[in-house]
């Protein structure tokens, strides 16, 4: 036998056939890319007839399951009627670029907002503090505003009587003055003192409302440091008042158990 | 109807079978698969001596008779020839990727000759028939010939590649491999018309 023969174009083809695997030549429609391979047609049938040299394998039977579940999830993926909905792109990938664009832009644009939004917090705040300062001063004010004016009135009223203090004998506070004005209706009081000082952190002063019968305690105070005048307004001027006097006593210490006086006044005078 | 128009008819119910899966029928692909499965399963299981990964071959060879039936022409080859074109194709992808030591051709031969083990796979008398001509005409063969067609069908050699494997010149295996294509396509004559 000859083992070298000359080969043909035919045999060239032949060999091709063999060589190659691309089934895209052999048996499928011609595609530009690859041009078909131009062979007498026996030849491809006798290549593919070699395959029945081979004892046949029994497929498992859940391999045609497989196979046909492969093929449906296949058919659902390709076919656009059927396509998932959470497996659809939301928008088309040609607005991505766009939407991108536009989430910064809205997001430096709300930054910017922000921010102005902090500054006039910030200056709110300010402001709202300085209002609540502005507030409390004010509510002292009126607090001193009703103050005077409730002064003023029983000052003024017709029915108001005055008793001027003036120091006794033997008072350290020779210097010291005072005025004590009675609403004779309302029993309403109001006591100013000046020149009285502090004669150590134990001591106070006590204001005696005289009777004929008896002196009744109307109110106690103490003078810190050199104040210019004290200031006391209480109600309950006991009837029959003849009198008032300011004694210094020890504090804590039993009512005028040990009175110093050192102002005093008897005499009660009506203005209006 | 004659033994030939018979085989005729089923070439072309074939044919139609793989319009109607190019149309969508996963029916006519059952029908397929039902036909060729055991065929094309032994073939994977031939060139890559693993049951589990020639399984998965079937099933991307038959998926993918699935997704390109509109494209398989009928008058290029039969639809059997175009099944066992893309089986073996992958099939030798997968052996070529792998890089194994091959077989034998000897301990390849010994498998293909094993008895058939599946009634199922004998049922077809068509394949049957076909596939004791084929053997029979392979037997005819001179030893080298055969060896040489076979080196390239089942374990994907080039021309260049067997003469490597076997130390023989090149020239001397393409006459060989050429001698034993054209007696087989001689021999085998009407086996091939049916598949016209």
């Amino acid at each position: 036998m000859k083992e070298d023969m000359p080969i043909s174009l035919e045999d060239e083809q032949i060999l091709e056939l063999l060589d190659s695997h691309d089934v895209e030549r052999t048996c499928v429609r011609s595609s530009a890319r690859e041009p078909s391979l131009d062979l007498d047609r026996g030849y491809v049938e006798t290549w593919g007839l070699l395959a029945y040299d081979v004892a046949e394998a029994p497929p498992p039977p859940e391999l045609k399951a497989k196979l046909l579940e492969q093929v449906r999830q296949h058919t659902s993926e390709t076919s656009p009627n059927r396509t998932p909905v959470a497996a659809r792109p939301l928008v088309p990938r040609w607005l991505l670029p766009l939407a991108a664009t536009l989430v910064i832009g809205v997001s430096a644009w709300q930054v910017g907002k922000v921010q102005k939004q902090a500054a006039v917090i910030a200056s709110l705040s300010q402001e709202l503090e300085k209002a609540r300062g502005d507030a409390a001063e004010l509510a002292v004010a009126r607090e001193l505003a009703a103050e005077t004016r409730t002064r003023l009135e029983m000052v003024t009223a017709a029915t108001a009587e005055y008793c001027a203090l003036k120091p006794t004998m033997g008072s350290p506070f020779q210097h010291a003055r005072g005025i004590l004005v009675m609403q004779t209706e309302s029993a309403d009081w109001f006591l100013r003192v000046e020149g009285l000082e502090s004669d150590g952190e134990r001591r106070e002063y006590r204001l005696w409302f005289m009777t004929d019968a008896e002196s009744i305690l109307g109110a106690s105070f103490v003078v810190t440091g050199r104040q210019d005048a004290v200031e006391v307004r209480a109600s309950g001027v006991p009837t029959g008042t003849q009198g008032v006097m300011i004694t210094m006593e020890t504090v804590g210490s039993e009512a005028a158990s040990s009175p110093q006086p050192v102002l005093y006044g008897d005499e009660r005078m009506r203005l209006l | 109807m004659s033994e030939r128009e018979r085989k005729k008819r089923r070439q072309t119910a074939e044919a139609e079978l793989v319009a109607e899966i190019a149309s969508g029928s996963s029916e006519a692909l059952a029908a397929l698969y039902e036909r060729y499965a055991g065929m094309l399963l032994g073939l994977a299981n031939t060139v890559l001596h693993d049951r589990g990964e020639a399984e998965e071959v079937l099933q991307e060879t038959l998926l993918q008779v699935w997704k390109q039936a509109s494209r398989y022409d009928a008058g290029r080859s039969s639809v059997s020839t175009w099944l066992v074109l893309i089986t073996r194709s992958r099939a030798i992808d997968r052996l070529r990727n792998r890089k194994v030591v091959r077989k034998t051709v000897t301990a390849a031969q010994h498998e293909r000759h094993a008895t058939y083990a599946s009634p199922e796979g004998m049922s077809n008398v068509f394949m049957l028939e076909r596939r004791r001509r084929l053997s029979d005409e392979l037997n005819r063969l001179p030893r080298e010939q055969r060896r040489v067609l076979e080196m390239a069908f089942f374990e994907g050699l080039t021309q260049h590649e067997i003469a490597d494997r076997t130390g023989t010149p090149l020239g001397t295996v393409k006459t060989r491999t050429l001698l034993a294509m054209k007696k087989l396509r001689q021999a085998l004559a009407n086996e091939i018309e049916d598949l016209l």
